[in-house]
C-alpha cells in the first residue's frame, strides 16, 4: 500500500509527463476497442450458436457484377436458385442438410392499413440449424416449410417492440402478409436482430418449389451442415462437380455457374478473414506505436531519476526493488489510461454510429459489449509490461558514478535506446499510414468514378403488385402509365419513369445474347450483357446522355417493333469500330422473347453497384415490352431534398393502388452512398486513427528532442559560448530528431511496400500508386520536422551563462 | 600608447527578476591592453562572474559601452556576438566543461568547426595546441578517462587553438587540488609569456598574485586596482 501511495505521489509530481503517457495510451486503447468492436461484430454477424459444422455454400459466376457475397479467388459468390439448390440437395453426400433463405419484402395489412415490411423467406430448418431459441413461443416445425402448408412467421424482437409495443399475446395471433393469413409462432430474441438480420421484421417459412422457380433466378443465400467426417474442401469439390453437370444439362441458364463451399464467415465476403486479420494487425500497430512512445517518455523520466535511484542503491535497494517501483508507477498510469481509453472508445463508437447513420449494417450493429470491454481491460494490463519493463530495466542499473560530479552531459546508452524507440514509432506509423492510405485511395477511386447519370434531386421507390392479382402485360402497362402521369402531375416533379433495375441500387441481371446474324455457338460462348427494362423517359429522368441515335419514343412503348438502346461499352464490345445504331441483338434467356431487337440509340455507360468502377455492356429494352409486377420508379424533382416528396407520392399512388404501399424510397444520393457506405466510414475511421498515430509519433519525436535538449543544456550553452551561431545549434538539435525519423522511415517504408503488395488483393487496392508512398513520407517528415523545430529553437536561445553556472 | 584591447566605459548591469531589480554592476570603467595579465578579485556576489560574462560577450550591459579590438560590441545581435566570441575570446571554466561524448581532439577542435575552417588546417591547429599543453598523446581519449588536471589542460588547449585576442578564465583552479592548480597556473603563465592576453577571475589570493594587475570589485563597483609587486 505504501508502494502504491508513493507511486501515486511520483506520478502526481511528474504530472505533465504523466498526462502525455495517459493520453497517448488512452487514445490507443480507444482506437483498439473501436476496432475490437468492429471485429467482434463481423465475427458474430452470422448469429449461429454453434458454427462448427456449418459452412457457406454459394453459386459462383466469373462476372463481378453478379457478386452477392463478394469475391473469392477471383470469382463472384453469387446467389443460388431454387432448382440448383434442389439438385444439390438430392445429390450431395458430404452435406447433411441445406439451409436457404432470401431477403424480400411483403405487405402487412392490419386494420385495413397496408405497411411494407422486410422479411426473410427461409427453409423451416434455419432456426434449428442456427440454434435460435425463441424468446416466446416456438420455432418452425419441419412440415411448415412444405408447399401448401399454412403460413407461419417468426417475429423479430425489433419489429415486436416497434409495431406491437412489446405486447404479450402476439404469439398465436394471425397476420395478413401479402393478402394471406400467417400465424405468429414465436418472437425471436434481440441477439438475432443484428449482423445479417439487422433490419429484418419477420422470418417466413417458405417452401422450395423448384417447379415454379426459374433456374437463373439466383437470390438464395445457402448454408450447409457438413456430414460428420466431411471437410469443407471435400464438400466444395463435390458441389463443384455437381455444378459442372448442371452446366451441361442446362446451358441456357447455367453456362457460367459453378459452386463452392467456404467457411461460414465468408458469407460476409470472400476476403473477410483477411480483412479481420488486417484490422487486428492495425490495432496491434497502434498499440505498439503508443507503447514505443510511452517507453520513450518513461526512459526520459527514468534518466532524470538516475541520481535518485543511485542514492537508493547506495542505501541498500536492490535492482528488483527499483524495477518493482517503476512497474508500479507504470501500472498506475496504465490503469488511468485504460479507464479513459474505454470511455473514449465508447464515445468514439457512438459518434461513428451516428455519422454512419442508422441504415449502416456494419456500424449499426457494433457495440461496446463485454468482449470488447475485456479486450480494452486486457490491453490496459498488458501495456505496463510492454512499455514499463524496458525503461525499468534500463534505468535500474546501478551506477555509483552518478553520485560524483562528472563531465558527462548525457547517458549515451539511454539516448541510443530512446532513438531506437522513436525510430520504431516512426516506422510503425509509416506502415500504418500506407495501409490506410491504400484503403482510402480505393474508396476515393470508387467514389469519384463517373456515374453515367445525374443523382441530384432524384429519388427512387418500389411498388410491387401481388401475383395473385393475375395482372396481364396490358394491365401492367396501363397501371404504369397511370402512376407516371400522377407522379408528373405533382408539384416539384420534373419527370418520372420506371425501370427494372435502379442504377447502383440493384444488382444487374445478366443474360446471354446473339448479335446480328452471327452464329450463336454454345451458351457458354454467347456474349452476355446486363439487361434493364426502362420506361419511356428513363434516360431523361436520370439524365443519362444519349451519345448516338435516340432514346425511347412513345412508338417504342406501344408494344410495336421492338427497339433497344445500348451502352457505349456494349456498342464497343459487340460492334467494335462500327456504329451500333441499326444493328440487332436477340436475348437468349429463359422468360425473354427471342425477338431480334433493333438498336436505336447508344447511351453513356452507367456504373453498376459493387463493380469498383468496372463497367460491362448494358442493354435497355422498353419496359412496356417486358413489364414486371415489381416496379422501380425514378422521379426527378426540383426539391433540394427529394425525399420531402415521399408523403405526397405515397398518397398519390395510394389513390391508384390502395392495397400496396410504396416502399424502399431512397434518394439516388443515398443509394450512391450505401454502395460504398461501410468502406467510406471505415476509411474515415482508419484515416483518423492514422492521423492520431502520426500525432503520437510526432509527440514522440518532440519528446525525444526536447529531452535531449534538456539533457544537453550545459553542452549547448558551452557550444554557444564557444561561438556556435544559433542556426548551428538549431541544425544540431534538428538532426537529433531527423535521425530516428530517417532510420524508422526507411525501414517502415520497406515493410509498408511489402505489406501493401501482400494485402492489395484483399482490399482491391493499388499498391503500385507512388503518390501514396510519397504522400506518407512527406507527411511523416513534415510532422517530425515540425515536432523537432520547437525544442531546437528553444535550444538556440539557451542562455550560456545560466547553462554553464556551477 | 596603443589603444586598449578591451575598454569598458560606464558599464552597468541590472537584472530584473519578478519586478525586483538587482544591480550586479555599476559604473564599471576598465581597460585591458594587449599582452596584459589581469585578475578580477572580490568576495562572493560582488559581480565578478557577471563582469566576465560581459567581457566574454555571453551577456550584454544594461548601459555603457564595450569596445573589443576596436569594435563596439555592446549592442551586437545574438549571432554577431557568437561570431565575435568565437574569434576573439577563449574561455577556460572552473568545471572544465568538456563534452563527454567527444574525445580530446574533437573537444579542442570544436570552436574551429564554427569558423568553417578546412579540416587540414583544423587538424594542424589542434595538434599544435595539444602539444603546447602536453596532451597530444591523449587525443583519442574521452574526458572521463582523464584526471581533473588533464581535463583542464585540454580546456586550455581548446581556448588557445583559435588564437583568440583574449583568454578569459573563470576560477580555472576551483575544481583542482593544489598540485594540479599550480600546474594550470604555470601553463597560463607560459601562455602569457608567449604573448597571450589573460583576464582571470579568482578569489584565491595566491593565484591572483600571478597576474600583473588586479581589479578589485565590491558590490558591483571597482573599488581598487592594484599592481603586483615585481
Amino acid at each position: 500500500m505504501t508502494g502504491l501511495w508513493q507511486a501515486l505521489r511520483t506520478v502526481r509530481r511528474q504530472s505533465a509527463s504523466a498526462a502525455v503517457v495517459v493520453v497517448t495510451l488512452a487514445v490507443s486503447i480507444a482506437a483498439t476497442t473501436i476496432i475490437a468492436s468492429l471485429i467482434e461484430f463481423l465475427v458474430h454477424a452470422i448469429p449461429v450458436a454453434d458454427p462448427s459444422r456449418l459452412a457457406m455454400v454459394s453459386s459462383t459466376d466469373p462476372r463481378p457484377s453478379q457478386a452477392q457475397s463478394g469475391m473469392s479467388g477471383g470469382v463472384a459468390l453469387s446467389g443460388t436458385s431454387v432448382p440448383d439448390l434442389v439438385d444439390w440437395s438430392a445429390r450431395s453426400r458430404t452435406i447433411d442438410e441445406f439451409i436457404a433463405f432470401r431477403y424480400d419484402s411483403a405487405t402487412l395489412r392490419e386494420n385495413g392499413v397496408p405497411e411494407r415490411v422486410r422479411v426473410v423467406r427461409t427453409t423451416a430448418n434455419l432456426p434449428t440449424a442456427f440454434g435460435f431459441q425463441p424468446a416466446f413461443g416456438r420455432i418452425f416445425r419441419a412440415e411448415e416449410g412444405r408447399a401448401g402448408a399454412p403460413g407461419v412467421v417468426l417475429v423479430t424482437d425489433r419489429f415486436w417492440r416497434r409495431h406491437f409495443d412489446a405486447r404479450a399475446g402476439v404469439v398465436g395471433s394471425s397476420l395478413i402478409l401479402d393478402g394471406a393469413p400467417h400465424a405468429v409462432a414465436g418472437v425471436l430474441p434481440p441477439a438475432l436482430s443484428r449482423g445479417i438480420f439487422t433490419d429484418v421484421d419477420f422470418f417466413v417459412a417458405a417452401p422450395l418449389d423448384a417447379a415454379r422457380a426459374a433456374r437463373d433466378d439466383r437470390r438464395l443465400f445457402v448454408f450447409g451442415r457438413l456430414r460428420p467426417g466431411a471437410t469443407i474442401d471435400q464438400a466444395s469439390a463435390e458441389l463443384s462437380s455437381i455444378a459442372a453437370d448442371l452446366r451441361r444439362r442446362y446451358p441456357a441458364t447455367n453456362a457460367q455457374t459453378g459452386a463452392v463451399v467456404r467457411p461460414l464467415l465468408e458469407q460476409l465476403g470472400g476476403n473477410i478473414a483477411a480483412i479481420v486479420g488486417i484490422m487486428a494487425f492495425i490495432a496491434a500497430l497502434i498499440v505498439a506505436t503508443a507503447c514505443a512512445n510511452v517507453s520513450n517518455v518513461m526512459l526520459a523520466l527514468g534518466a532524470a531519476r538516475h541520481r535518485e535511484l543511485s542514492i537508493r542503491s547506495a542505501l541498500g535497494a536492490g535492482r528488483l526493488e527499483h524495477v518493482r517501483r517503476l512497474m508500479l508507477e507504470a501500472a498506475v498510469l496504465a490503469a488511468a489510461a485504460g479507464a479513459l481509453g474505454i470511455l473514449l472508445g465508447a464515445s468514439g463508437l457512438d459518434a461513428i454510429k451516428r455519422f454512419a447513420g442508422p441504415e449502416s449494417r456494419l456500424f449499426g450493429g457494433t457495440a461496446m459489449n463485454l468482449w470488447v470491454l475485456a479486450t480494452g481491460v486486457l490491453v490496459s494490463f498488458v501495456l505496463p509490461l510492454a512499455f514499463g519493463l524496458l525503461p525499468a530495466l534500463n534505468v535500474s542499473k546501478p551506477n555509483a558514478a552518478e553520485l560524483k560530479d562528472g563531465t558527462r552531459t548525457i547517458h549515451p546508452g539511454s539516448r541510443r535506446l530512446r532513438t531506437a524507440l522513436t525510430a520504431l514509432q516512426v516506422g510503425l506509423t509509416v506502415v500504418l499510414m500506407v495501409q490506410i492510405a491504400i484503403m482510402g485511395r480505393r474508396v476515393l477511386t470508387i467514389g469519384t468514378a463517373p456515374l453515367g447519370f445525374d443523382p441530384e434531386r432524384t429519388l427512387a421507390f418500389t411498388l410491387e403488385l401481388p401475383e395473385s392479382r393475375g395482372l396481364d402485360a396490358e394491365r401492367l402497362r396501363s397501371f404504369e402509365r397511370q402512376v407516371v402521369a400522377e407522379l408528373e402531375a405533382l408539384p416539384q416533379v420534373d419527370s418520372a419513369s420506371l425501370t427494372s433495375r435502379v442504377p447502383m441500387g440493384d444488382r444487374e441481371q445478366i443474360v446471354p445474347v446473339t448479335i446480328d446474324n452471327r452464329p450463336a455457338g454454345t451458351p457458354a460462348e454467347m456474349p452476355a450483357t446486363a439487361i434493364v427494362a426502362a420506361g419511356l423517359d428513363f434516360f431523361s429522368t436520370l439524365r443519362v446522355p444519349v451519345d448516338e441515335g435516340r432514346a425511347f419514343t412513345p412508338a417504342d412503348a406501344g408494344g410495336g417493333p421492338p427497339a433497344v438502346v445500348v451502352s457505349r461499352e456494349a456498342a464497343r464490345r459487340f460492334w467494335p469500330g462500327q456504329s451500333a445504331v441499326g444493328r440487332t441483338l436477340t436475348v437468349r434467356a429463359e422468360g425473354w422473347p427471342a425477338t431480334p431487337l433493333r438498336v436505336v440509340g447508344v447511351v453513356r455507360d452507367v456504373r453498376p453497384a459493387d463493380a469498383d468502377g468496372r463497367v460491362g455492356p448494358q442493354v435497355y429494352v422498353p419496359w412496356s415490352w417486358h413489364p414486371e409486377r415489381r416496379m422501380r420508379f425514378v422521379v426527378r424533382t426540383t426539391a433540394d431534398d427529394p425525399l420531402q416528396l415521399v408523403p405526397a407520392i405515397r398518397a398519390r399512388v395510394a389513390m391508384i393502388e390502395p392495397d400496396e404501399p410504396i416502399f424502399d424510397a431512397f434518394s439516388m444520393k443515398q443509394i450512391l452512398y450505401q454502395d460504398v457506405a461501410s468502406e467510406y466510414v471505415l476509411s474515415i475511421v482508419f484515416t483518423a486513427i492514422a492521423l492520431i498515430a502520426l500525432a503520437v509519433a510526432a509527440v514522440g519525436v518532440y519528446g525525444l528532442v526536447a529531452h535531449n535538449v534538456t539533457q544537453r543544456t550545459r553542452e549547448i550553452g558551452l557550444r554557444l559560448a564557444l561561438g556556435a551561431a544559433p542556426a548551428a545549434v538549431i541544425r544540431m538539435v534538428l538532426s537529433d530528431g531527423t535521425r530516428p525519423v530517417l532510420y524508422g522511415g526507411v525501414v517502415g517504408l520497406a515493410v509498408a511496400v511489402a505489406l501493401a503488395f501482400a494485402t492489395a488483393a484483399t482490399f482491391l487496392g493499388n499498391a503500385r500508386d507512388p503518390i501514396i508512398y510519397v504522400a506518407v513520407v512527406l507527411m511523416v517528415s513534415f510532422a517530425a520536422l515540425a515536432a523537432s523545430y520547437m525544442p531546437a529553437r528553444r535550444a538556440s536561445h539557451i542562455d550560456p551563462v545560466e547553462a554553464l553556472r556551477d | 600608447m596603443t589603444a586598449p584591447l578591451i575598454k569598458l566605459e560606464t558599464v552597468k548591469k541590472v537584472f530584473l527578476t519578478d519586478e525586483v531589480e538587482t544591480h550586479a554592476l555599476d559604473n564599471i570603467n576598465i581597460e585591458i591592453h594587449r599582452g596584459e595579465y589581469v585578475s578580477i578579485a572580490g568576495p562572493s556576489g560582488c559581480g565578478k562572474s557577471t563582469l566576465l560574462s560581459i567581457l566574454g560577450l555571453l551577456d550584454t550591459p544594461t548601459d555603457g559601452t564595450y569596445t573589443l579590438n576596436d569594435q563596439a560590441v555592446a549592442k551586437l545581435s545574438l549571432a554577431q556576438r557568437a561570431r565575435v566570441r568565437n574569434r576573439e575570446v577563449g574561455f577556460i571554466f572552473q568545471s572544465f566543461n568538456l563534452i563527454g561524448d567527444l574525445n580530446v581532439f574533437e573537444n579542442v577542435e570544436l570552436p574551429l568547426t564554427y569558423r568553417g575552417m578546412r579540416a587540414a588546417e583544423r587538424k594542424q591547429r589542434v595538434t599544435a595546441a595539444l602539444e603546447r599543453v602536453g596532451m597530444a598523446h591523449r587525443a583519442k581519449h574521452l574526458p572521463s578517462q582523464l584526471s581533473g588536471g588533464q581535463q583542464q589542460r585540454v580546456a586550455v588547449a581548446r581556448a588557445v587553438c583559435g588564437e583568440p585576442s583574449i583568454l578569459l578564465a573563470d576560477e580555472p583552479t576551483g575544481n583542482l587540488d593544489s598540485k594540479n592548480g599550480e600546474a594550470v597556473m604555470d601553463l597560463l603563465k607560459e601562455l602569457h609569456m608567449s604573448g597571450a592576453t589573460i583576464c582571470m577571475v579568482t578569489h584565491d589570493a595566491r593565484y591572483a598574485s600571478h597576474a600583473a594587475r588586479t581589479i578589485h570589485l565590491f558590490d558591483g563597483r571597482v573599488v581598487e586596482e592594484s599592481v603586483a609587486a615585481v
